[in-house]
């Protein structure tokens, strides 16, 4: 320690550092006041004590020994060796040691420990020179926990961080970078990173890069990284050069940023979009954007469309709009709008009607809302939607209609309207109906109806059934009233039933005037029935119905006729057709066609009809006829029958003045000539007068009995019996024998003749008179020739009496039938033989007529009569009977 | 006509009415030339100078006609009306005789153009009216010996 006592002490003194010194055996020599501070030991404490001393931690000291026994190859004890070692070998030995204080803190110290020497080299002492190492510790444990910090920053940052040199090779990912990459760092060293890029956006990346690297610029790109497995990855990708502290670039350090979702979002932000576009256009709503301070609108195309435009054809503006309004919405729309204007309201809900390029109205829904304020917080712009509701209008008046029309129809019918609960009691009882139960509105709310109505079994069954969810329908007669009712089940959102809901409409009017109808068409239809009259419908002259009366006219039944033309009962086409025109032209012009026709029946024969009819529909005679039909056959005949009789009358009459009273003129005559002649004594034609007048009179008494016999007919009735004409034959034979004898005649009765019912004397007398009248015109004829036989003839078997005599002209074939009427006279008789015969033919139902090819050509007179068809000829066949 | 006879046809099938009509006239002078035929038929061809009374001289035309109404066959009233449809004779006149003075057969033979009637009996007086009101005034007033050349009452069938 001697040499180091050499030293100066003012510099141990005032060192700043601390400095002890050691003897070569390690007392400590010295211990200035810097080491005095520093440990917080006094130098008189330490001076004298072997070193490693009380402020050395021993651990240290055995693991430096550990250390420098390896470092020198040589055993160091862990004691003073530990700082002698390397300082006798003349070796750097300098080390950071944590010396303790005296309060037992530690503080790191640098220590520098050198070898004093003599002259001779010999090791006097060692000395160690200590710096306080506390602050620099401070610092390098700060700097480390930054380092650390942003290391940890770097691993864990939600963004993926690189850096790369000045050349732009990278040096750096982060862990978060591998992950959005899908890559491992040390692959994406250098330009390794670049296969981690979406090959299609790969080169068009690297290119970009190396430019911003190239002209030092900060650069940003958004790309895609495909990952090994398939996912990809859009990032947003920066980077910025680096530059020390000249400014000098020293490389670049960037981020990127996973997208992918922020893309997705757009992406689906875009389809929203597009959907919400094709919604509106689905919806037939049209977008509008109107700037408030221009008066000019952005539509879509659908709202140029809506109102018949095609969208660019024109420019919408509010004015456009305002033209467009209908007049009875106008006033409010355009108030609603100019409080938008003004700024006292946001949003805007109207409906009102705007008329399309072509003119026609359309209703539209205006939504709109203030998006933008101008200056002062004026409203800018207003965006909105218009919708066409112009069905939705239509379907609402349509309902509003119905509706209407329902509830007029509810209150004129006085109608009951009910609504039970699940349990038959009434929940709801109103309508005007109530008034005929004698019950207010409401009144029965709260009552099972189950319990009002149990007399009443088809209610009770009917509420029952509809609870049961059958729409039901009654009528039901409840007190005096009768209601038709219909039970119609509600349900709930289960589609549970819940209740039932009625209405009963009040019908007894109704009813009573069905009922009346009903009897008034049973009357009707009774009388159609039954009607004496024929009656029936035909459409297209066709039969559709045809009562009783019909049938037996025609003679044809309902299945015959029904369905069939009405040809069928014409006798020819041309009485169809001349039926048919004149009496649509009857009904064309008074509206009723009545007409006589004849009709042919089932059996051919002919009847005579008066026809009525009358269209069903009077505007359209093509919907079908009525018509009667009356069967005037018998009237007809009747009529005719009538007339002759009258006609005959009146002849009779006639014949009777004129003819009665020519004798009586004749004896008037000749009666006063021969009173004149008698006063005058004048004889010569007295006698040949007076037979004139016996005469007249012979020949009047002869026409009264004639007129007598006559009468007679029909107003003495012998009784009817089967007359055997050949024996009327045989008679009349027999009668005549004189005369016959007398004109020697040929008279022939044909033997088979049948046998007929009639009043035999009558039917004689027919006989005589005939074959006597043509014994009197045969009188040209030597050899007159009479036949009495049967032939046939359009009216069935007809008798005849036939001459070969003068015969007569067929003008006058008729007259020779007529009272009194002769053809010539000069021949015998009255003139009333023939009259009688047909008197008795007719009498007896039957017709006569006379042939003749005219005069010099005979005659032949016809005769029918009743024949029996129950009774065999008398006679079997026998020749002529010839006198 | 004036001064030449007069010839009246009588149609008439009653001959005792004819006789009595012959007379009458014949009594009262107003006839000097009566010709008599018993039918429609008859009379006709008498007028149209047809047949058996084409010879003039003996059957001269007549001047009037007397036409009973009740004729077998033809009638009075057909004759009649073959008379006056005929326009030769149309203008010759033509007086109805019947029995009867019925209102039908006064209206139909007016309708057929008759020129006068007469009720059987005839009433002189009321023939020479009627022939006045005819024109033959002169004829009616004047007397004629009762004579003619067929005779009266002669039937001419």
């Amino acid at each position: 320690m001697n040499s180091l006592t050499g030293l100066p002490g003012s510099i141990l003194d005032h060192a700043a550092y601390t400095i002890i010194s050691a003897a070569p055996d390690g007392l400590i020599t010295s211990f200035n006041p810097a080491a005095e501070r520093l440990l917080g030991y006094s130098a008189a404490e330490m001076i004298g004590k072997q070193t490693p001393a009380c402020f050395h931690d021993p651990d240290e000291i055995v693991r430096r020994a550990a250390q420098f026994s390896t470092e020198l190859g040589e055993h160091i004890a862990p004691g003073f060796e530990v700082f002698a070692a390397r300082a006798r070998r003349d070796l750097p030995n300098e080390y950071e040691w944590t010396l303790i204080r005296k309060d037992g803190s530690r503080v790191p110290v640098l220590v520098s420990v050198a070898a004093l020497r003599d002259e001779n080299g010999q090791i006097t002492g060692y000395m160690g020179i200590c710096s306080d190492l506390t602050e620099r510790k401070r610092v390098e444990q700060a700097l480390r926990e930054s380092e650390r910090r942003y290391q940890t920053l770097a691993e864990v940052s939600p963004v993926g961080i690189f850096r790369t040199d000045a050349q732009g090779q990278t040096v750096y990912v982060n862990p978060r970078w591998c992950k959005i990459a899908g890559m491992a760092a040390e692959e994406a060293m250098g330009e390794g990173w670049a296969k981690a890029v979406h090959p299609q956006e790969r080169e068009e990346i690297i290119a970009g890069w190396q430019e911003a690297v190239r002209i030092h610029n900060p650069s940003s790109a958004e790309y895609r990284f495909l990952q090994p497995d398939g996912t990809v990855t859009w990032v947003l990708g920066q980077a910025l050069p680096e530059k020390d502290g000249a400014g000098k670039i020293v490389g670049y350090v960037g981020t990127i940023t996973d997208v992918t979702e922020r893309k997705r979002s757009e992406a689906t932000l875009r389809e929203n979009e597009e959907r919400l576009r094709l919604a509106l256009a689905a919806a037939n709503q049209g977008l509008f954007d109107l700037d408030l301070r221009t008066g000019k609108a952005i539509v879509s195309p659908e709202y140029a469309r809506m109102v018949g435009y095609e969208p660019g054809e024109m420019e919408f503006t509010t004015e456009w709009w305002r033209d467009h309004l209908h007049p009875q919405d106008r006033g409010e729309v355009l108030r609603v709008l100019e409080e938008c204007v003004q700024g006292r309201r946001h949003e805007h809900r109207l409906e009102y009607r705007l008329r399309t390029k072509s003119g026609e109205w359309k209703w539209i829904l205006s939504l709109g809302k203030v998006v933008e304020f101008g200056p002062q917080g004026r409203p800018a712009r207003l965006l909105g939607t218009h919708t066409d509701i112009s069905e939705r209008k239509h379907a609402e008046a349509v309902v509003r209609e119905s509706e209407r029309r329902f509830r007029s129809l509810v209150q004129n019918a006085s109608a009951v309207i009910f609504i039970l609960d699940p349990q038959g009691v009434f929940r709801l009882s109103e309508g005007l109906g109530l008034a005929h139960l004698g019950l207010k509105p409401g009144q029965v709310v709260g009552q099972s109806a189950f319990a009002l109505y149990k007399d009443i079994p088809s209610v009770v069954d009917s509420i029952r059934r509809a609870l049961n969810g059958e729409l039901t329908r009654s009528v039901n007669e409840v007190g005096k009233v009768v209601f038709d009712t219909v039970y119609s089940p509600s349900y709930d959102a289960n589609g549970l039933v819940n209740g039932v809901v009625g209405i009963a409409i009040d019908i007894t009017e109704r009813m009573r005037a069905e009922t009346a109808l009903r009897e008034r068409e049973a009357k009707l239809a009774s009388i159609f029935r039954a009607a004496p009259v024929g009656i029936g419908v035909v459409k297209d002259r066709v039969f559709q119905e045809v009562n009783d009366a019909m049938c037996e006219i025609t003679g044809y039944s309902r299945g015959e006729l029904l369905g069939r033309k009405s040809r069928l009962i014409y006798p020819s086409d041309r009485e169809f057709d001349r039926v048919g025109r004149e009496k649509y032209a009857e009904i064309a012009q008074s509206g009723t066609g009545t007409i006589e026709t004849v009709w042919q029946r089932k059996d051919r024969a002919n009847i005579q009809v008066l026809l009525s009819s009358t269209p069903l529909d009077p505007s359209d005679p093509g919907k079908g006829v009525t018509f009667t039909a009356l069967d005037i056959t018998r009237r007809k005949r009747s009529e005719q029958e009538l007339q002759r009789k009258n006609e005959e009358l009146e002849r009779f009459t006639y014949t009777v003045s004129h003819d009665l009273k020519s004798p009586l003129i004749t004896v008037q005559g000749f009666a006063s000539t021969l009173t004149r002649d008698f006063v005058q004594g004048r004889h010569e034609h007295m006698e040949a007068d007076l037979r004139r007048i016996i005469s007249a009179a012979d020949r009047m008494s002869e026409l009264l009995n004639g007129l007598l016999e006559l009468s007679r007919i029909g107003r003495i009735v012998n009784p009817q019996s089967n007359v055997a004409m050949i024996e009327v034959g045989r008679e009349v034979l027999e009668l005549l024998a004189g005369p016959i004898k007398q004109r020697h005649a040929r008279v022939s009765v044909q033997a088979d003749l049948p046998v007929v019912r009639g009043d035999r004397r009558r039917l004689v007398e027919v006989v005589q008179n005939l074959v006597e009248n043509a014994l009197k015109f045969s009188s040209n004829r030597t050899r007159p020739h009479v036949e009495f036989g049967l032939t046939q003839t359009e009216a069935g078997p007809t008798f005849y009496v036939r001459d070969n005599g003068v015969g007569i002209n067929p003008k006058y074939l008729e007259k020779v039938f007529g009272l009194f009427d002769k053809l010539n006279s000069r021949t015998e008789g009255t003139g009333i033989g023939l009259a009688l015969v047909r008197r008795i033919i007719e009498f007896h139902g039957g017709r006569i007529w006379a042939v003749s090819e005219g005069e010099g050509h005979g005659t032949t007179f016809y005769f029918t009569l009743p024949i029996s068809t129950d009774v065999a000829p008398v006679c079997p066949p026998q020749p002529a009977l010839t006198p | 006509m004036n001064g030449s006879p007069l010839t009246i046809l009588l149609v008439e099938d009653n001959v005792d009415h004819a006789e009595l009509i012959k007379r009458s006239l014949g009594e009262f002078h107003v006839v000097n030339r009566l010709r008599h035929v018993e039918t429609g038929e008859a009379a006709l061809d008498y007028i149209r100078g047809r047949g058996q009374y084409a010879d003039r001289r003996r059957f001269p035309t007549p001047d009037l006609i007397l036409l009973d109404l009740r004729l077998p066959r033809m009638d009075g009233l057909e004759v009649l009306r073959a008379i006056k449809t005929d326009p030769r004779h149309t203008g010759l006149p033509v007086v109805i005789l019947t029995t009867s003075n019925a209102e039908r057969d006064v209206a139909q033979a007016y309708e057929c153009r008759a020129n006068g009637y007469l009720t059987k009996p005839v009433d002189p007086q009321r023939f020479t009216a009627l022939l006045k009101d005819l024109g033959y005034y002169w004829l009616a007033s004047s007397e004629f010996p009762c004579h003619n050349e067929g005779g009266p009452g002669e039937p001419i069938t």
